[in-house]
C-alpha cells in the first residue's frame, strides 16, 4: 500500500519518479551519472537555490542605502529571507581562516547590525528570478567615527514542499534545505583609516615548496582590504617567481602560503613581500589610502 | 565568462543609478564593487533510500551506504550543494544540522554525522578531481578551484523500531566569501 504526504505538484512528483527510474534502471546507482544526466536532458532538481551580488557592501556616510541583488539560479520557485548578523574572517596559529559569527558584536567591534533594515525582507522568486533589495541603515545620531560591521545573511528554501512515497514498514526521509550566503557590510562615518601592522614575517624554502607566513594585525579603525604581494629574488635582483593574494584583516590575521617553485639552484635568495590597499574586488573609491607595507626576507635553498 | 558578465551587470546597475539620481538628490547609492557573485546554483536534497526500521546506517558523503536499504541498494544520494564564484576564492561554509527526523505524528529518527560524513570536490562530474573529506560539525573553508565546489553531505540514521512512513528534517548550509 502506499501512502502519499505533502502537497507537491505533479510535475514534482514525475520528477521524483523519473529520478528514480534513471538511478535505479539507466544507470546503476551513481550519483554523479544521475546528476550529469539532468544537467544533459535539461531537468531542474534543485531546490533552493541562491545568488547574491555584489560580495560586498561599503556605504559611506552621509548615504545610508545600498541596494542588493539577489537571484534565484534555479527553476524551482524560492522564498527568499533576509536577516542581519556579525561576523568577519579569522585565522588562529595554523593558519586555517575561518569565520567569526555571532548574532551580535564581540567586545570593541563596532556593529552596524542593531540598526539595519532591509526592503523587502521576505519575498517568493519565480524560475530564475531576481529581485533588487535595499539595504539601509538608520545610525543613531552622534557615531562615533569609524566602520561599522555586520553580514547580511541572504537565505533561500523551495516554497513547495517535496513528495513523499513510501512502503508499509519502511522509513523515508525527506530533506528541506535551505541555502544561505552571508555578504560583509561596511558603514563608514567620520574620518576612517586603516593599514596593517605585521607582527611577523617568515620565508622558507625546501623541496620545491616556498612556505610563506605572515602574522598581521589590522591598525586604524576599518577593516583592511588588501593584498599580498611577493617575489622571490635571486641573489643578483633577478625576479624567479612573482605572485599576489588578497589579504583581509578586521583584527588579526596569519597568512601561510605554500607555493610550488621552478628548479633552483642551492644558495642563497630573498624574499621582497609588499602589502597594499589593493583587494581586487573593491573598487578604488572605498580603498582607504596607506603606506604599503615592504619587507625583504633573506632566504637560503640548502 | 564570468567576470565579464559581472562588468555588465556593474555597468548597467551604476548607469541606472545614475539615471535614479537626476532628480537632484543629495544622498546617493554607494556604488557596486567589481566581483563575481557567490552563488548556489544546485541544492539537491538527498535520498537515503528505503530503510528499515531498528537498524542503524551509516551514510559516506559519496552516498555508500552500509547496511544496504531494504532494495538491497549500496549507494544512495547524498544531500549536495554546489557553490559557484570568483575562481580561487576561498569560502567559509557551516552547516546546520538537524538532530532528527520528524514524521508528522512527531516521531523521530536521530541523525548525526562524523568526520566521514561530508567532503568537497572542485567539481561534481570531473574525473580525478581531489576529494576533501570535511567535518560538518564545525566550518570549513574550501576552495573554489576553476570557480565550482560540489559539497556532499550523508550522515548516520538510527532508525527505531515501529518507525514506518516518511520523515522530515531542515538542513541549511551557510556560504561566505571570506575575502581572501
Amino acid at each position: 500500500m502506499e501512502k502519499c504526504e505533502g502537497n507537491s505538484t505533479l510535475k514534482k512528483a514525475s520528477t521524483n519518479q523519473f529520478l528514480n527510474f534513471v538511478r535505479h534502471t539507466m544507470f546503476g546507482q551513481r550519483r554523479h551519472v544521475v546528476i550529469a544526466a539532468f544537467v544533459l536532458f535539461g531537468i531542474a532538481y534543485s531546490d533552493a537555490g541562491i545568488s547574491v551580488y555584489p560580495t560586498e557592501i561599503f556605504v559611506v556616510s552621509p548615504n545610508r542605502s545600498a541596494p542588493l541583488t539577489i537571484s534565484n539560479p534555479t527553476d524551482s520557485i524560492i522564498e527568499v529571507w533576509v536577516s542581519f548578523g556579525h561576523g568577519y574572517p579569522v585565522a588562529f596559529d595554523s593558519g586555517k581562516v575561518s569565520m567569526s559569527r555571532s548574532d551580535t558584536a564581540g567586545i570593541g567591534d563596532l556593529t552596524a547590525s542593531k540598526w539595519l533594515r532591509v526592503y523587502p525582507q521576505r519575498f517568493t522568486l519565480g524560475a530564475q528570478g531576481a529581485q533588487v533589495i535595499r539595504v539601509f541603515g538608520t545610525p543613531p545620531p552622534g557615531l562615533a567615527s569609524g566602520e561599522y560591521w555586520a553580514r547580511v545573511v541572504v537565505s533561500s528554501k523551495p516554497k513547495n514542499a517535496r513528495l513523499a512515497v513510501t512502503r508499509n514498514n519502511q522509513t523515508k526521509l525527506m530533506m528541506e534545505l535551505v541555502s544561505q550566503t552571508t555578504v560583509p557590510y561596511h558603514f563608514r562615518t567620520g574620518v576612517v583609516s586603516s593599514s596593517v601592522v605585521v607582527k611577523q614575517a617568515r620565508a622558507s624554502m625546501d623541496d620545491g615548496y616556498l612556505r610563506l607566513r605572515v602574522d598581521l594585525r589590522r591598525a586604524g579603525n576599518a577593516a583592511f582590504w588588501g593584498r599580498i604581494n611577493y617575489k622571490l629574488l635571486s641573489s643578483s635582483g633577478k625576479v624567479i617567481r612573482m605572485k599576489d593574494y588578497r589579504v583581509v584583516a578586521y583584527k588579526e590575521m596569519s597568512y601561510s602560503v605554500l607555493d610550488t617553485l621552478p628548479s633552483v639552484y642551492e644558495g642563497p635568495y630573498s624574499v621582497e613581500l609588499i602589502i597594499d590597499n589593493v583587494h581586487p574586488s573593491v573598487a578604488a573609491q572605498y580603498r582607504i589610502s596607506s603606506e604599503p607595507f615592504r619587507q625583504r626576507i633573506p632566504v637560503t635553498v640548502p | 565568462m564570468k567576470t565579464l558578465l559581472s562588468l555588465i551587470v556593474v555597468t548597467v546597475l551604476v548607469s541606472s543609478m545614475a539615471l535614479s539620481q537626476s532628480g537632484g538628490s543629495a544622498a546617493v547609492d554607494a556604488v557596486f564593487t567589481v566581483g563575481t557573485a557567490l552563488a548556489i546554483p544546485v541544492a539537491v536534497p538527498g535520498d537515503f533510500g528505503d530503510l528499515a526500521p531498528g537498524t542503524t546506517y551509516t551514510i559516506l558523503s559519496d552516498g555508500t551506504i552500509s547496511p544496504a536499504d531494504v532494495n538491497g541498494q549500496t549507494v544512495v544520494l547524498p544531500v549536495e550543494w554546489d557553490l559557484a564564484g570568483q575562481s580561487g576564492a576561498n569560502v567559509a561554509i557551516t552547516f546546520a544540522l538537524p538532530p532528527y527526523f520528524t514524521s508528522l505524528t512527531g516521531a523521530r529518527v536521530p541523525y548525526t554525522v562524523n568526520t566521514q560524513s561530508a567532503g568537497w570536490s572542485a567539481f561534481a562530474y570531473g574525473a580525478g578531481s581531489a576529494y576533501n573529506p570535511i567535518d560538518a560539525r564545525v566550518e570549513n573553508s574550501i576552495t573554489l578551484i576553476g570557480g565550482t565546489a560540489t559539497v556532499q553531505l550523508g550522515g548516520i540514521l538510527a532508525v527505531p523500531l515501529g518507525a514506518d512512513g516518511s520523515y522530515s528534517a531542515q538542513f541549511v548550509l551557510t556560504a561566505a566569501y571570506t575575502g581572501l
